[in-house]
């Protein structure tokens, strides 16, 4: 919603960038989590896959290739081995909050270590 | 199943460029006193090697690297204080 010169008027965030004159600034947030898995990371890959599938929609969950997948093509999730365990990397940027932190609670509530 | 598509817009927009002393002096105000920061071409880097975090800074975007998720929404918190927003 924006106020100028006397009217008011509906835009699209991308639209009040300019009208604004101003320039977004991205707040990108990458979480560690290192878990206690020891199989191979495709395994690892392939069993967030299907889990996030189940939680969100298996359209909304693409496998990027054996060690990374995207959700609604906007998070990203990386794994790596990391011996003994192996590290999840998860990424978002603010736009995305409601979605990196549901499947930031996801994944810390199933690769809980100990 | 339970599928759900969190679908919630961000609460705010955030715009303009991250004034690094103002951070580093909010971070000091919460309790955040070991923060050491580097500048390499542009591009400021804020390491708070006790929390487990690295915030890396450049003129348009900013980007928290972080182990601890409780501090990434107090961090999440002070950057958006220090940015404006609509």
């Amino acid at each position: 919603l924006i106020m100028k010169n006397n009217s008011v008027r509906i835009v699209g965030v991308n639209e009040a960038w300019g009208e604004l004159g101003v320039a977004s600034h991205q707040l990108r947030f990458t979480e560690r989590i290192e878990v206690d898995e020891h199989g191979p990371v495709p395994t690892i890959t392939s069993s967030l896959h299907t889990l996030l599938s189940q939680k969100l929609g298996a359209s909304q969950v693409q496998a990027v290739n054996e060690f990374q997948l995207s959700v609604a093509d906007s998070v990203f999730i990386n794994i790596h081995d990391d011996e003994p365990g192996k590290t999840i990397l998860l990424s978002w940027t603010h736009q995305d909050e409601a979605l990196g932190s549901k499947l930031l609670d996801i994944i810390r509530s199933t690769y809980k270590k100990g | 199943s339970d599928e759900e598509t969190p679908n919630k817009l961000p609460r705010c927009y955030p715009y303009g460029n991250l004034n690094v002393d103002d951070l580093v002096q909010r971070l000091a105000q919460a309790g955040l006193t070991d923060a050491r920061v580097e500048e390499l071409h542009g591009v400021y880097i804020i390491t708070l090697a006790n929390e487990d975090v690295i915030i890396k800074i450049s003129d348009a975007s900013t980007h928290i690297i972080s182990g601890n998720g409780k501090l990434r929404e107090k961090l999440r918190d002070i950057l958006l204080e220090c940015l404006g927003s609509f």
